[in-house]
Parts: C-alpha cells; sequence; structure tokens
C-alpha cells in the first residue's frame, strides 16, 4: 500500500492512509520521517523509497523532529514525547498528561529541541540529554522558535511573545500583543522574529529596535511563515500567491511585498523555504505544490495530482529534497538535484 | 468533506454534566466522539478521547468587546479534525460558570474552525431541583438555558411534580424554542444530545408548536427576553441585510442570539439565518415544499429587546 510511484524524474509518491501532520528528514538526510494524523510514524528510506511505519502515539502525531545520533523524536495529542529509532523502536522521553505535544522547534545544529505543553516549554538538550521547563506562559503556546545560533527561544501566545535567553537564567523579555500569535520564525541572521496572528495579519519584529512591522487583512490565517536563505525576503501562508515582503524595506512607509503566481481558487496552506539555495515551497488548499524561485520571483507548479489540501512541507538541513505531505495522506519527496537535471 | 458535527454541552455546576460526558464516552454506541473537556471540570474523566481545554478566551482585535472567542477551541478543534475519519462528533463542554457566547462565536469567527466543522446544537443540562434557586443568583445560569437549542432537565427523580412543573415552566419561559426534554441521571436516547443536526433551522423552529399561532410573543424572565416574529409575506432580502446588519451592528450587544427563516421572493430555497451578537451568518437552507405555506419566522433572544421597535423594522422589511 504504501510503495513508491515515480511521478516523473525527482518526483517520487507515497499513499499513507492518513492525515500527514508533518515531515522531518534525519540529519544525514538518508530518512523521511512523516507524523500522522492516526499516531503513526512512517518513515521512508532515501534514496531506496521504502517505507515503514510505526505505531507511536494513540490519537494524532502532531509534531516530528531529527534526533541528531539518528532517529526521531515525536509528539502527539496523548502528552507522549517519543523517541523512535532507526530501526523502530519507540521509548518515552517524557509525558504531559492531558497536553497536547504539537509545537516542536529545533536549533539549526539539531541539539536543542523545543516542545510545547500546555503554556510550558519542555527544552531537550539532544547531547547531554537533559530536560529544562520553561514558562508557565502566559497563554497555551500556540508557537515555538529557536534562534539560529539557538540562544534564544521564541514562544508565541494569546497576547504577545515571549523570549528567553537561554545561556542566562533571567526573566524572559516579554513582548506585548494582543490577540492570538503563531508561528514565529526568526530570520537567518536572528535579527527579526516574525509572527503570524489569527486575525489574518502577519508581525515582523526587529529586536533591536523593537519596530513592529504589521501587515493585516490577509485573506487566512498565515500558520507558517518562512525566511528565504539569505534574509532578504519573508513568506507566509494564508494567501493566494506567493509572497515575499522584502526586509528591512518592510519597515519604511507604503511596503510593498513581491507577489507572484496568484492561484485564484486557492489559498496556501503549506511552505517551506530552501535553507541553501533561493527557493521555496508552497502548497495550497487545493492541492498545489509550487517551487518558487526567490531570485527571479517566478514559480513551478509540481506534477502532483491536485484535489487534498498540502499539510505539511520541508526541505531537508541540505536543501536537496523537499518533502510535501497531504491531507489525504498522500506524501511527495522532490529530489531536487535529479529533477533539475532531467530539466 | 462533511463538516464534523460539533455539539456544546453546558449547564451549572453539579447539573450532571460529567455523568453525561461518561456515558457518551463509555456507552457502546457504536460512535466515536472526542470530548472536550475543562481543565479544571469537577470530576476527571479519564479517556482517550478526551482533551483538557483551558477555556482560553480572547478579544478579537477588531474593536467590538463581545466578539470573545476561545483560542483553545481553535487550537484543539484544528487539530480533532485532523482524525477525521475516525470522529463522528466532538462535544464540548464549559463549565457551570462560563458564558457559552465566546464558544459559539469560535465557529464564527475563525475561519479555519468554521470551514470543516458544524456547529450541531448547544445542549444545556439543568438540575431540577436547583434550578429555581440558581436563576435568582446567577446570570450564568440563564443565559445557558437562554442560549440552548435543548435543554436537558436532570435529576427528576428528585422533584415532585410541582417541582418539575415549576423547572419546566422557568425553562419555558427563558427559551420557548428549546426542545426539553427530562431525565433523572442523564438517561436521554444520546441522538438527541450529539449529532441532532438542529442547527437545521427549520428543524429547530418547528419545535416549538405555538409558535406558528401568535403573530409575536415576548416572555421576559428579569431582563433576558425574547420577541419571535412570522410573517406570510416574502421578506425584501436587500432590506432585511441592511437592517439586521444595522441593528447587531447598535444592539449586538445586548442580543445573546438571533435565528431565523426567510421566504425570499421567486426563491425556490429558504433563506436561514443565525447570530451571537454582533456575528450573523446567512445561507440557502432546504427547498420549500409544493404545498407548504412560505412563513418567514425570525427570533430575537437577549436583554432589555424593544419589541415594538423590532416588529416595525421586521414590517417593513416585508415585500409590500
Amino acid at each position: 500500500m504504501a510503495a513508491p510511484v515515480t511521478i516523473s524524474p525527482g518526483l517520487t509518491q507515497w499513499e499513507l492512509q492518513a492525515y500527514v501532520e508533518q515531515a522531518a528528514f534525519s540529519s544525514g538526510a538518508d530518512k523521511l520521517a512523516l507524523a500522522l494524523g492516526d499516531g503513526r510514524i512512517a518513515l521512508i528510506d532515501i534514496p531506496g523509497g521504502e517505507a515503514s511505519f510505526v505505531k507511536v502515539h494513540q490519537g494524532s502525531c502532531l509534531g516530528i523532529a531529527a534526533h541528531p545520533a539518528g532517529g526521531f523524536l515525536s509528539g502527539g495529542d496523548d502528552g507522549l514525547l517519543a523517541y523512535t529509532s532507526l530501526d523502530g523502536t519507540v521509548s518515552e522521553v517524557t509525558r504531559a498528561k492531558g497536553q497536547w505535544l504539537e509545537h516542536m522547534a529545533a536549533s539549526r545544529d539539531g541539539r536543542t529541541l523545543a516542545v510545547a505543553a500546555g503554556r510550558e516549554v519542555i527544552l531537550l538538550n539532544l547531547e547531554v540529554g537533559s530536560l529544562a521547563n520553561y514558562g508557565p506562559h502566559a497563554g497555551t503556546v500556540s508557537g515555538l522558535a529557536l534562534s539560529p545560533a539557538g540562544g534564544v527561544l521564541a514562544v508565541t501566545h494569546t497576547g504577545g511573545v515571549t523570549l528567553w535567553d537561554l545561556d542566562s537564567q533571567g526573566e524572559p523579555i516579554k513582548l506585548d500583543l494582543r490577540g492570538m500569535n503563531l508561528a514565529p520564525a526568526f530570520s537567518p541572521d536572528g535579527s527579526y522574529l516574525a509572527m503570524g496572528h489569527q486575525e489574518n495579519a502577519v508581525h515582523i519584529i526587529d529586536l533591536e529596535s523593537r519596530k513592529v512591522f504589521g501587515l493585516a487583512g490577509l485573506p487566512a490565517k498565515p500558520g507558517r511563515l518562512d525566511w528565504s536563505h539569505d534574509g532578504r525576503h519573508l513568506l507566509h501562508t494564508g494567501t493566494k500567491a506567493v509572497i515575499c515582503w522584502p526586509v528591512p524595506e518592510c519597515f519604511q512607509e507604503n511596503p510593498a511585498p513581491v507577489a507572484f503566481s496568484v492561484q485564484e481558487e486557492a489559498r496556501m496552506s503549506a511552505l517551506a523555504a530552501n535553507p541553501r539555495i533561493p527557493f521555496a515551497g508552497a502548497g495550497f488548499s487545493d492541492g498545489t505544490v509550487l517551487l518558487a524561485e526567490l531570485k527571479r520571483f517566478a514559480a513551478y507548479p509540481l506534477e502532483i495530482v491536485p484535489g487534498s489540501p498540502v499539510s505539511a512541507l520541508c526541505w531537508s538541513a541540505q536543501g536537496l529534497h523537499m518533502a510535501c505531505g497531504m491531507e489525504d495522506g498522500r506524501a511527495v519527496l522532490l529530489d531536487l538535484g535529479e529533477m533539475l537535471q532531467a530539466g | 468533506m462533511l463538516p464534523i458535527p460539533v455539539t456544546v454541552l453546558t449547564g451549572y455546576l453539579g447539573a450532571g454534566k460529567t455523568t453525561l460526558l461518561n456515558r457518551i464516552l463509555t456507552e457502546n454506541h457504536g460512535k466515536r466522539y472526542a470530548v472536550i473537556v475543562n481543565e479544571f471540570g469537577e470530576v476527571g474523566i479519564d479517556n482517550e478521547l478526551v482533551a483538557h481545554s483551558d477555556e482560553e478566551i480572547f478579544e478579537m482585535n477588531n474593536g467590538c468587546i463581545c466578539c470573545t472567542v476561545r483560542g483553545d477551541l481553535i487550537r484543539m478543534v484544528g487539530g480533532l479534525i485532523r482524525r477525521k475519519g475516525s470522529l463522528d462528533g466532538v462535544l464540548i463542554e464549559t463549565t457551570g460558570l462560563a458564558d457559552p457566547a465566546p464558544v459559539i462565536q469560535t465557529f464564527f469567527l475563525d475561519q479555519e474552525t468554521k470551514e470543516r466543522t458544524a456547529l450541531d446544537a448547544v445542549v444545556t443540562l439543568v438540575d431540577a431541583r436547583h434550578f429555581e434557586g440558581q436563576l435568582g443568583r446567577s446570570q450564568e445560569a440563564r443565559e445557558q438555558v437562554v442560549f440552548a437549542d435543548a435543554v436537558i432537565i436532570n435529576k427528576t427523580d428528585l422533584v415532585d411534580e410541582a417541582g418539575l412543573a415549576r423547572a419546566l415552566e422557568a425553562v419555558k419561559s427563558l427559551n420557548p424554542r428549546a426542545e426539553v426534554m427530562t431525565s433523572s441521571r442523564c438517561d436521554v436516547p444520546l441522538d438527541k444530545v450529539l449529532a441532532r443536526r438542529s442547527f437545521d433551522l427549520m428543524k429547530l423552529l418547528d419545535i416549538e408548536p405555538d409558535f406558528l399561532d401568535e403573530g409575536a410573543h415576548e416572555h421576559s424572565h428579569d431582563t433576558v427576553q425574547s420577541v419571535s416574529m412570522t410573517s406570510d409575506k416574502p421578506v425584501d432580502f436587500e432590506k432585511f441585510k441592511t437592517w439586521i446588519g444595522e441593528y447587531l451592528n447598535d444592539h449586538g450587544q445586548h442580543v445573546y442570539r438571533c435565528k431565523g427563516i426567510l421566504s425570499i421572493p421567486d426563491e425556490r430555497q429558504r433563506l436561514v439565518f443565525q447570530g451571537v451578537h454582533m456575528l450573523v451568518e446567512m445561507g440557502f437552507g432546504q427547498p420549500w415544499k409544493e404545498d407548504e405555506s412560505r412563513v418567514s419566522k425570525v427570533v430575537f433572544i437577549g436583554r432589555n429587546l424593544d419589541r415594538l421597535a423590532l416588529q416595525i423594522a421586521f414590517r417593513d422589511c416585508l415585500v409590500k
């Protein structure tokens, strides 16, 4: 049932039979893991394509991240944070009873992982194997981000964002922003923090001057934000096109975004920028997946059968592979090198 | 994709919500329902289909103080949707003291929640013995009944006939349109609670048999009242839309709920609407049957409603 099907050169599809929540590549990009709505994790070999499944959670598997030593950490709505090794052995890392472990954020080097549990954040040092608690926050945690250098943890919640300096024991910095904030994303140099907002808005905070650029009136809630690899543009979901806000120009008067590849009938539901080259994947609610080129501002649709909303997108750290997950349970892997070679 | 039906269960402390929830979770009914309960609920329920909420309420930024929503529900309903296919419904329990409006408003105001779910019914449990006393003390106890699509008068074994009649009368006077059931240990059929499809307004409004007999009637309890209006003349939709928008803008804070069915000229289907405070939703419902008399019905429930002004305004919306 989960045999790989080659759609076109560099594009492979699997049927995983459950809502794809999130995707993550192993540190060496030789495995792809997908968190599924029925509590399973799908492990896919790269490049072999062989898929295996491990039942990890009682309800849904909500979040997944790679462990630097191999294997994956996953959170579920059963409150379990589990480690699944590459041979499929599951072990409990910690359990937060009654909480949904949905939001996870890993540092760039993969050594630190933050996991939200209600109003608290559990911070794991994966090298040492230690756990620490941060919180409680003003509201239930709705998003997490670790700064690229790994020293700052950003936590969004109702009423604002809390910034923890992980190298000191002091009180966190709290920035007030009314309403429910979500999906924080640090710029690659760590000087800006962008967040989505429940009421169809995006905010970008200049962390040095504390100036805030606010953009309201989007067609839908921006639940995923990401920065181009060079930090020149912020992208976000909830739009009917690929929208790139130039930073820091957006802090001046009348900022104008670069918008391209308008989708009349759909809105962007998933997004992931390539960490190394000016590319981004943009998934839409009608199943369209665009490969957006952020230098020429043009996008090409991948040859995927449309229909089901795109729910997950993710690039490998090396930027050579992109994984897409769909609500109807399909997963697609793009091998960028192979696709470009085939023209 | 069919939207998942969502039931909101309210009721004053001690009315029997936990008993009902345990029935839903443990009874062999062949359905799979997820239940969202408050973290600080009276009795802990341990079941894998239970999720704990923190009743996190926040105001939307649009400046309207009554547009509060429940952040926890946006997150949790969003999560439950992913289990789709294996879920037949979601039930949300609110604490005995919580105002049900933010719960309902969440289903109106959050786009994703609205697209994927259908608010099925607000069901309120009432303690037959203590309801009268609670009404005197608590605005919440009144509001819970006012918001309800169905009311279960529970613990009837603890009152005599006269006591039950008084509780029934108190419920009816607050909310004449709600379907009222009685039970002793929440032993009502579960299909009366879950997936009732009672937001099909046709069904909802027709539950009240005397509804059609009167041109308009009014019930009041302290300041909470309901105003119902009917007409066999069709409604000028543009006029109605303009009026109800302006009316709710000005008075929405006092209007707990409004709902109705409109007969629009030359339209096969009934136009249905429902609102909470300043928010209102409209759409086309079932088609009129050929031999059916096309009657427009609207009802407003709230505090200090000006019945005469409402009647005049509604009459002005009728096609002359």
